[in-house]
């Protein structure tokens, strides 16, 4: 009987473990591999510069070495530049090895909450609004002001909008990577193919039903029954987000309350289910098995769908990673006559309080590195959208390829209209997987739109409420 | 006898005490704390609240809890029969000492090495999907597949057939109980004309019955805490529709990925009992039908 009982943690760890590692080793290697190429190629260049500088403060003082581990979501192509970045930032910090451990996207959360439950988080990672509470309300999140009082973050040409995105009733605790808003990439050769009249910049969701029947025919026509107008987002709840926002309500209000109405969940999963029965969108077998596909692996790679909603900073990971696709950006659908759903957007860095102090002070400074230092935005980029310091994007602005002007002046752009949003409240992840939960049951027509909007409805307010006491 | 193990030299507890203090901190002190965590809320960061037994109240009026208990027992009952009989079949073939028959042994334990691993769930969603090898293969008889993995009334049975598929370890015990089986049975058996089918019926099956008693404990045991297929196969949700919700992937979701220790303890002792139940009627049947030869 032990014996049982003491496998079911067991068992539990060391799956968990197991699933940690098999995401993490062969990173691992990549990233010591490359760091190992980037710090070689930066000590080349002032070679005789650094040597004596290194030779001179060894005898100085002796270099305090410092491991620390930094984490962050993305695909394939992020995790090679951002391995860059900290490879950079060792040449130039030789007391301070970087462990990277990149994850994606929906992988990235299952691993911090199990980290952060063990106090095992890293030291230094991405952290994003819409998970942040949860973290921050159980004080796994260092308070960065400390950090910039000692100097150690520098926040000069950093506008106070910017900093503000980070803070949580007055105290900050990250800061932002860049700014950036919702888009929709179209995929332009697929539409010209198809003979199919593409979006325009501004349109709103009876474009999308007109535009989406449209498509579909000539899809049947050419034979490519599998394949979409666009991904199903009925479980997209910063999608759905958008669309409350339309509707002149917040997901959460500014005191951490539900609220968003019955009518704005009914509405959306009704929208949504037309748009399923119209092929529009996919159905719900084909969504599930989409729905952990890698960038590589995805609907839009294999072009079954012709227009992906994306966060506008990553147009320039999609245009890469897709050659021969010619991409366009064009807005989230909007609702005609109503209000702005879109929000700046953005994710943050963020530093974890179980980290003991020195790693702490290594964190910030990798921190202020990646978002303050020329020699890091030659890499970053606009890779997570605008960076908050603005001297320093102003002068990175000639610089900028063709797909980042897009991405700049899609930002541009939408920083006119775009009003700011409210904080998700503590228990976000338990309302987002509540919220996927439903909407899955109800594309595979196990429930019914009214019944699983109010289901959402009132658990959504019970978690909520569960989770102030 | 007793005082004798008092009287051992000091040293020898010296010698154990690598393995106690690993007991104690690691399988002991964690239990107790378990069923402590079990009547507390606890979300790791702030101090446990002591809510007596609220989490096992919840439990009750929870769907999922139930929704993951007829997905397990859906996947115990289901699974583990065809895994024995597999097995069995398996090692009858397998008995007969032919030319190479140590080789066709370890090649049919080989799934069971790797059959629980991630990989092996990864390799499962590529057969099983809408354009996996199972579906290819119907298209040639011009049968459209449907996403075996993606529809809620298939998913569960990918995972069993999966499950399945790990029969090398019973495969092996049965081997062994078959090799102890005296030959002069059976050749008095056929002597009194009794065919293939009648010898191993009623021959084979009687004097194997206290291995398949010891499979399908031990199969049991497992089956009610397998989690990798279903975490790896729905992407760690149990989707479709919960269709894959085991029991212990709805504990780890409450503990892991929604904070609820305390909620996931309750559930783990819950898990426990269930088991416990299950193992003990296993054993009072088995005195009515497990023939032991002494």
């Amino acid at each position: 009987m032990k014996r049982m009982l003491s496998s079911i943690p067991a068992l539990i760890i060391c799956l968990s473990l197991a699933v940690g590692c098999a995401g993490n080793s062969p990173a691992q290697t990549n990233s010591s591999q490359s760091a190992a190429a980037q710090s070689e190629s930066a000590a080349l260049q002032p070679a005789e510069q650094s040597a004596s500088a290194v030779a001179e403060s060894e005898s100085a003082q002796p270099v305090e070495n410092v491991e620390i581990r930094a984490a962050w979501w993305g695909d394939t192509g992020r995790n090679d530049l951002y391995q860059q970045i900290t490879g950079r930032f060792e040449a130039d910090n030789p007391d301070v090895k970087v462990i990277c451990e990149p994850v994606s996207w929906t992988d990235y959360w299952d691993k911090l909450a199990v980290q952060t439950s063990s106090n095992n988080a890293p030291d230094f990672m991405g952290m994003h609004p819409q998970y942040a509470a949860d973290y921050i309300g159980r004080g796994k999140i260092e308070p960065l002001q400390q950090y910039i009082d000692s100097g150690a973050l520098n926040m000069e040409g950093w506008p106070e909008g910017v900093i503000n995105t980070g803070s949580v009733n007055g105290t900050l605790y990250m800061l932002a990577m860049g700014v950036t808003f919702s888009s929709v990439f179209v995929n332009d050769g697929l539409f010209e193919q198809l003979g199919v009249t593409k979006p325009g910049f501004d349109w709103n969701w009876d474009d999308m039903k007109t535009i989406g029947t449209d498509t579909r025919a000539k899809l049947d026509a050419a034979g490519m029954d599998s394949s979409w107008f666009m991904a199903d987002l009925s479980n997209n709840l910063n999608s759905w987000r958008y669309f409350v926002r339309q509707n002149g309500h917040e997901i959460y209000t500014a005191d951490g309350e539900i609220g968003f109405t019955l009518e704005d969940v009914t509405d959306w999963w009704t929208m949504y289910t037309e748009f399923r029965q119209l092929g529009i969108v996919p159905d719900a077998a084909t969504t599930t098995e989409y729905s952990t596909a890698t960038l590589e692996d995805s609907l839009f790679s294999r072009d079954k769908v012709l227009a992906i909603l994306v966060p506008v900073n990553q147009f320039k990971l999609y245009s890469t990673t897709f050659p021969d696709k010619k991409l366009s950006i064009i807005r989230n659908p909007s609702a005609a006559g109503k209000a702005v759903g879109e929000f700046p957007e953005g994710a943050h860095f963020a530093i974890s309080s179980a980290s003991a102090p020195e790693k702490k002070a290594a964190a910030a400074r990798l921190m202020n590195f990646w978002i303050n230092s020329a020699a890091s935005l030659e890499l970053f980029g606009l890779d997570q959208g605008v960076p908050g310091n603005t001297s320093l994007s102003d002068s990175y602005m000639p610089n900028l390829d063709e797909y980042q002007l897009q991405i700049y002046d899609f930002v541009e752009k939408l920083s006119e209209i775009g009003t700011p949003s409210t904080f998700p409240a503590a228990g976000a992840t338990e309302v987002d997987a509540l919220f996927k939960s439903i909407a899955e049951s109800i594309s595979f027509e196990q429930t019914t739109v009214e019944d699983g909007a109010q289901q959402f409805f009132e658990q959504a307010k019970t978690i909520v409420a569960d989770n102030k006491s | 006898m007793k005082r004798h193990v008092f009287n051992k030299p000091w040293e020898a507890y010296l010698f154990l005490l690598p393995w106690l203090v690993g007991l104690l901190s690691f399988t002991i002190i964690p239990i107790i704390m378990s069923l402590y965590f079990s009547f507390t809320r606890y979300d790791m960061a702030n101090s446990p609240l002591w809510i007596g037994m609220g989490n096992y109240m919840t439990m009750y009026k929870d769907p999922r809890v139930w929704k993951s208990i007829s997905v397990t027992f859906r996947y115990v009952l289901l699974g583990i029969p065809f895994q024995l009989s597999f097995a069995l079949f398996l090692a009858v073939i397998l008995k007969k000492q032919r030319a190479g028959v140590r080789i066709y042994r370890a090649v049919y334990y080989l799934p069971s090495l790797f059959g629980g691993s991630v990989a092996v769930a990864l390799l499962w969603r590529q057969i099983f999907n809408k354009e996996g090898i199972i579906n290819r293969l119907l298209s040639l008889l011009s049968i459209e597949g449907k996403n075996w993995i993606a529809s809620p009334d298939t998913a569960l049975y990918t995972l069993i057939l999966l499950s399945i598929w790990q029969f090398g370890s019973s495969m092996v015990i049965f081997l062994g109980g078959l090799q102890q089986i005296p030959q002069d049975l059976y050749e008095a058996g056929s002597i009194d004309g009794a065919g293939k089918v009648r010898l191993f019926f009623t021959i084979t099956l009687p004097l194997l019955t206290p291995m398949v008693f010891f499979n399908l404990i031990m199969t049991i045991i497992n089956a009610f805490q397998a989690f990798t297929p279903s975490y790896i196969i729905s992407g760690g949700t149990g989707s479709p529709v919960d269709s894959t919700l085991f029991y212990t992937l709805y504990l780890y979701i409450n503990g892991f990925k929604q904070f609820k220790m305390g909620y996931a303890s309750a559930m783990a002792w819950v898990l426990l009992v269930i088991i416990a139940a299950v193992t003990g009627v296993m054993f009072g049947i088995g005195k009515k039908w497990v023939y032991y030869d002494d």
